[in-house]
């Protein structure tokens, strides 16, 4: 049990550098995705744990979240895209402070 | 009155009424979008079947106050606290709307699809605000998000709006990743979804429960940190903010402020929460300190004015945090700080969008020189607004600080409370420079300057009527704010 909770909280920390570090914009969506995967994965575990289906109802409701979130997120990209010339968050320079 | 359901509490559906009916009228609104010839008789009609949604929403709310109950295998409960910060958007949600109303042709494009994205947002907040569940939180904070990125980058050709919504998104969404981790854990540590059992459960031989709690909290800490905008977890507001169409930055300035409240309220004030009670207030305290300062000091040197109100909420969320943190009295002075927040802030987003009709959106601090001069009634609506924010007497600003700094101090966060006056002390500058420009003879301006519409006038003086009745007779808003907050605040002095 412990080991796919590791599991998890890896995946998670690899997303969130990925969101950090990454300077692509679909990099940092698919590092989103990672990261909630990892509490998707997360929730499974519990939910096996306590043998309860309570976890793994919300785990499915989440999937259709992050799918939600990432439609929003690639149109966003295609707008900044057709503004800008390419999907770069260096190339966000219109605000600033 | 002979039904039964009187006397046993609510029904199932009466209790999620509010957020069927906002779903349904986005239905309505958003299918109408699709058919639409664009005149100007059309969008008025589908903004008026809008403010209907939130009027049936906020009558669906009114019949559930004092009559607590719960349903959906207990995901959604009313209680007086949930019913009050629901009708609290609502109303702020209804003003929004009631504000554009004189502005279907400036916002015509995308004018559906921004009347049923709002009313979706304000279903999640509904939704979060009568949350009883981890599951319900969850999905009603992501609703109201979605909705307000894609609300935020409503003018897509403006390079500033697609931009600030790139990063409100992508902040946002690592937010939800991290509250979505942390319900997970919470889940794991206790065994239930259930926020009111949120309990630390029974020991299991294998693994050690104490770990998964503190990671539990921490990445819930983390994830409504970003929510309500509290230091370091800020950036995206001036952003968000600044990005967004003047109407929709009062509306998260408002509507979604009062749910990310919401949500950190029910959430800290669990018995999971208050098991770690300690250990959350030090770590809040810090961030309350650290949010007050730099919103404040950020603020003083912004010259766009909504990045400028942006830093101040900011700094308002520092000051509200500080009644987060105060078991006694605490949760109910942020209730009522919300209430008197909530009209100063879409007051004032209102003077920009009324001033701003003939031309693209005005939003530097520059553009308001010499408007109390060319429009007195709307200066002195700003005055009091500006009064209200710093905390002046006899506004509704005032009371409201008075309250969280006592609860404050009461439970002994006497160095937090005198920092939180300090730094009101020097938004007072800022604020009073917006006041200075207003009356100083202007040299150039491109504002508007016919009348006011009837819908913008209605706003602005609710707006100051509500501000100066909470700053001279507080006492039944803040009895019921308290009463409201008072089975969360049991929880923690248990």
């Amino acid at each position: 049990m412990s080991g796919y909770l590791a599991l998890s909280l890896a995946l998670f920390s690899i997303g969130a550098l990925g969101v950090v570090l990454r300077r692509n914009l679909l990099v940092m969506l698919i590092s989103i995705e990672v990261m909630l995967n990892a509490a998707i994965l997360a929730l499974v575990v519990f939910s096996r744990m306590y043998g309860s289906v309570d976890g793994r109802v919300m785990g499915i409701l989440a999937i259709a979240v992050a799918a939600g979130e990432v439609a929003v997120g690639l149109a966003l990209v295609i707008a900044f895209v057709r503004l800008r010339g390419r999907p770069d968050a260096t190339a966000m320079d219109l605000l600033k402070w | 009155m002979l039904a039964p359901t009187f006397l046993t509490g609510p029904a199932p559906l009466e209790l999620a009424l509010a957020p069927l009916v906002l779903v349904i009228t986005a239905c309505v609104v958003l299918a109408a979008a699709l058919f639409r010839r664009g005149s100007e008789e059309e969008r008025l009609v589908t903004l008026l079947v809008a403010l209907g949604g939130c009027a049936m929403a906020f009558l669906a709310l009114l019949q559930l106050l004092d009559r607590p109950g719960e349903a959906f295998a207990g995901e959604i409960q009313a209680d007086n606290f949930g019913v009050y910060t629901g009708l609290l958007a609502t109303v702020a949600t209804g003003l929004v709307l009631l504000g554009v109303l004189g502005h279907t042709r400036r916002y015509g494009a995308g004018w559906g699809e921004a009347l049923s994205l709002m009313l979706l947002s304000l279903a999640g907040i509904l939704l979060v605000c009568m949350a009883g569940g981890l599951l319900a939180l969850f999905l009603g904070i992501e609703i109201l998000s979605v909705a307000a990125y894609g609300l935020t980058a409503l003018t897509r050709r403006r390079g500033r709006s697609v931009e600030g919504a790139l990063r409100y998104l992508i902040l946002g969404a690592m937010a939800s990743a991290f509250l979505l981790m942390g319900i997970a854990f919470a889940y794991g540590a206790t065994g239930t979804t259930s926020i009111a059992a949120l309990a630390p459960a029974q020991k299991l031989a294998h693994l050690d429960l104490t770990a998964l709690e503190l990671l539990a909290l921490g990445f819930l800490l983390v994830g409504l940190g970003f929510k309500i905008g509290a230091v370091p977890f800020h950036t995206w507001v001036p952003d968000a903010y600044e990005g967004a169409p003047t109407p929709i930055t009062g509306f998260m300035a408002s509507a979604v402020k009062v749910a990310a409240f919401a949500a950190i309220l029910r959430l800290v004030y669990t018995p999971l929460g208050t098991a770690h009670l300690a250990g959350l207030q030090n770590v809040l305290g810090v961030l309350a300190a650290l949010t007050m300062v730099l919103g404040n000091l950020v603020a003083l040197v912004q010259t766009n004015f909504k990045r400028m109100l942006a830093y101040s909420s900011i700094a308002h969320t520092g000051y509200m945090l500080l009644g987060v943190i105060s078991p006694a009295g605490g949760p109910g002075a942020v209730l009522f700080y919300l209430a008197a927040y909530v009209p100063a802030v879409i007051g004032a987003f209102m003077v920009l969008v009324i001033i701003g009709r003939d031309t693209e959106d005005l939003e530097e601090l520059g553009d308001l020189r010499g408007l109390a001069r060319e429009h007195p009634a709307l200066g002195l609506a700003m005055v009091v607004f500006m009064l209200s924010f710093i905390g002046v007497p006899v506004t509704g600003g005032f009371t409201a600080k008075l309250a969280v700094f006592s609860a404050a101090v009461d439970n002994g966060y006497v160095l937090l409370a005198v920092l939180g006056i300090v730094m009101s002390v020097v938004s007072v500058a800022y604020y009073l420079n917006v006041v200075r420009l207003m009356y100083i003879p202007a040299a150039q301006r491109s504002w508007y300057r016919g009348p006011a519409r009837i819908g913008e006038r209605a706003i602005l003086a609710t707006a100051v009527v509500v501000l100066l009745v909470l700053g001279l007779v507080p006492g039944e808003v803040l009895e019921g704010a308290l009463d409201a907050a008072r089975p969360l605040e049991l929880l923690a002095l248990k």
